[in-house]
């Protein structure tokens, strides 16, 4: 299977997408079982398309997978001072370990490199499974039950006599799960939505294509948030940003560089652009799947 | 009445930060103003010394820890006065306090025995102190001694304070307790006295 | 902000009454000497720029007052001081011996670790002098405390007086990161403790 999921060629019949239908709150988990055989039918087809772009544009849907399991933790908001405080002594280590402006920022996009590798397996497992699955009765009780609080054992109790009924198991899940970004593109998207709104609560502002360079590509954070309160210096404090989204595409097979730039602009002073340069591989690789 | 110069002070009394605000501001060396902020730190220092005991101890009660007497029940609530500087001209909260305002009620003021106004026949100066011992203090223009304009001045030094917390204490380029040298930090600072 | 400097450190000069802290000072920073002896009230300031490594350090010298009745103020003045300087006379056996006092001072008001140097003032009055530059150069030792003997009359030592202590300091803040975390001796610390923030529930 995973075969054919990098197999450009079996890509082209993918048009629907089974999870893509959505996860409505009002009617709940069940509007997409009837689906369920659809989209074992459509797994060999090595799906990459237009689909799974659809779903990385919108903001990820809520479910459980995207929320701690920590049963205490629940809609847990982390304090942008915690954050900011936290941010500044990891810049003032790597000030401190520098000689020159260019080392610093080259700590910081390294720090940063390993971040985004991690996290792209955190997030893409958190996006690969539908919605509607996630959010369901059952499968919160799945992780309660694993989480061994009291009141969450009283809800395994009925979360598993309903999923007996009509309920996927969580192998079934994985069926479900999202395909592999394959576009540079996609992986763009998913970074534009998920990613940003993962690590900043928000999409980015905009995701632009180069009108001169074919392999390059700009995001635009026209209010960076890990930066917000750090006067512009000679430093590049976002290169930390570089080093996430980087770290993101080269262990999800897209090489390329990133570097950022400080474009300001009346009311958004601090807007920056990181400009992001695929290697020549990507598009050769790009041409050979079209 | 305007803001014609802002000061801040650090624990120790150097002068940390300095910017004039009206372009008739007399220009005072930077040695000047170094002088300045040393003569306010003993004047602040004598000030306590010469508050009554019994003022004190009062203030001491309700404040808790007893680090440093803040305010409490002998010192009245300073009024909240105004929506300053909320938001910039586009809307964009200041800072991380992303409410419509930061504050909107009295406050206990943290100075409970030391200076607070200083008038004289062309000026008049508001100190504000933190409980740390930073001190923010304006100058303005003409001289009053208006209770509002005392309570104007000290809720325009609180969110000064805000800002100072937000740009200066998060900047990993700062050196505490060294001279301020926060482009944003005078940006803000700019925009809230400017709403004014 | 329109300032023109990077650093700005404090610098605290005590000594008893006479011994000639103001005139030291002035020598110092504006390089002239008045003869005229002025009783400093409270406090008074001298400001010395210099450049350290490419940066500009304004070095704020609290001259403070010896004389006893400004004491409690004083005191207040120790506060977040970076260096502090001892001057005592060498014609003056009394204000060599009130040093050990105001050692007192310094370990009772300033910040622990702060940069302590010993000053013998108006060396160039040898016929006068009553106290030994060995039996001080020892004093100071036994305390690691750095040691001068100069004259604000013929700036002998003074600017490199202040200027040593300048580098300390510079280098003393560089240096507090690395310090903090050699820091080892976790096997001496008693941890052990009870709640606070409980207690109150048990009370009713």
């Amino acid at each position: 299977m995973s075969q054919k999921i990098i197999s450009p060629s079996t890509s082209v019949n993918s048009t629907a997408h089974p999870g893509s239908t959505g996860y409505d709150y009002t009617i709940g988990p069940q509007q997409t079982l009837p689906e369920l055989p659809v989209s074992s039918s459509t797994t060999g087809g090595g799906i990459g398309g237009g689909a799974s772009t659809a779903v990385s544009t919108t903001l990820p849907l809520p479910s459980v997978y995207n929320e701690s399991l920590n049963p205490n933790a629940r809609n847990q908001h982390v304090s942008l001072s915690a954050y900011a405080f936290l941010f500044q002594e990891l810049v003032s280590q790597a000030r401190n370990a520098s000689k020159s402006v260019s080392e610093i920022e080259l700590r910081l996009h390294r720090s940063g490199y390993h971040i985004g590798i991690r996290l792209l397996e955190l997030l893409n497992f958190r996006s690969s499974v539908s919605a509607g699955f996630g959010s369901s009765s059952s499968s919160k009780a799945f992780f309660s039950k694993t989480a061994m609080n009291p009141s969450g054992n009283a809800l395994a109790l009925n979360g598993s006599l309903s999923s007996t009924q009509d309920e996927p198991s969580l192998a079934q899940g994985i069926s479900h799960m999202k395909r592999r970004d394959l576009k540079p593109v996609e992986i763009l998207q998913f970074i534009h939505s998920t990613v940003w709104s993962y690590l900043f609560g928000r999409v980015s502002d905009d995701l632009v294509k180069s009108s001169e360079r074919e392999n390059e590509f700009m995001l635009i954070d026209s209010a960076p948030m890990l930066t917000q309160f750090i006067s512009s210096t000679n430093v590049q404090c976002d290169f930390f940003v570089c080093g996430i989204i980087e770290g993101i595409l080269d262990s999800a097979s897209f090489p390329c560089n990133v570097t950022v730039h400080s474009v300001p602009e009346p009311n958004f002073e601090q807007k920056v652009v990181f400009v992001v340069k695929f290697e020549p591989q990507v598009l050769e690789r790009e041409a050979l799947r079209a | 009445m305007a803001i014609q110069t802002i000061l801040v002070i650090n624990k120790s009394g150097g002068l940390v930060y300095q910017r004039d605000f009206v372009a008739t501001a007399p220009r005072l060396s930077s040695n000047e103003y170094l002088i300045l902020a040393g003569t306010l730190q003993g004047i602040v220092a004598i000030a306590s010394q010469i508050t009554p005991k019994s003022l004190q101890i009062a203030g001491k009660g309700s404040a808790k820890g007893g680090v440093e007497p803040a305010g409490g029940a002998a010192a009245p609530l300073v009024p909240y006065v105004g929506t300053l500087g909320a938001t910039t001209a586009s809307g964009t909260p200041m800072g991380s306090f992303l409410g419509p305002d930061y504050f909107n009620d009295a406050f206990a003021s943290c100075n409970g025995r030391g200076l607070k106004h200083v008038t004289t026949d062309q000026n008049s100066l508001f100190l504000y102190q933190t409980l740390t011992g930073i001190k923010f203090v304006a100058v303005s223009t003409q001289p009053t001694t208006n209770a509002m304009a005392v309570a104007v001045a000290e809720n325009l030094l609180r969110k000064a304070y805000c800002l100072y917390a937000d740009y200066v204490m998060k900047n990993p380029f700062y050196e505490p307790e060294m001279p301020i040298k926060c482009e944003l930090f005078d940006q803000k600072l700019g925009v809230l006295v400017g709403q004014l | 902000m329109n300032s023109e400097y990077d650093y700005l450190f404090k610098l605290l000069l005590i000594g008893d009454s006479g011994v000639g802290k103001s005139c030291l000072l002035l020598r110092f920073s504006d390089d002239t000497y008045t003869n005229d002896y002025i009783s400093t009230i409270g406090v008074d300031f001298k400001i010395k720029t210099v450049e350290l490594d490419g940066k500009t350090v304004k070095l704020q010298i609290w001259d403070t007052a010896g004389q006893e009745r400004f004491r409690t103020i004083t005191s207040s003045y120790y506060r977040g001081a970076h260096g502090i300087i001892i001057v005592y006379d060498v014609t003056d056996q009394d204000s060599f011996n009130d040093v050990k006092m105001w050692l007192q001072e310094i370990d009772r008001y300033a910040t622990a670790g702060v940069l302590k140097l010993m000053v013998g003032n108006k060396s160039d009055l040898q016929d006068k002098r009553v106290v030994e530059y060995d039996v001080a150069k020892e004093f100071a030792d036994s305390l690691q405390i750095p040691f001068l003997e100069t004259s604000a009359l013929d700036s002998s030592n003074v600017e490199e007086a202040f200027l040593t202590m300048a580098k300390q300091i510079k280098d003393s803040m560089a240096q507090q990161h690395k310090d903090s975390s050699k820091k080892d001796d976790k096997a001496n610390v008693n941890l052990k403790g009870q709640s606070l923030s409980n207690s109150s529930s048990g009370c009713c």
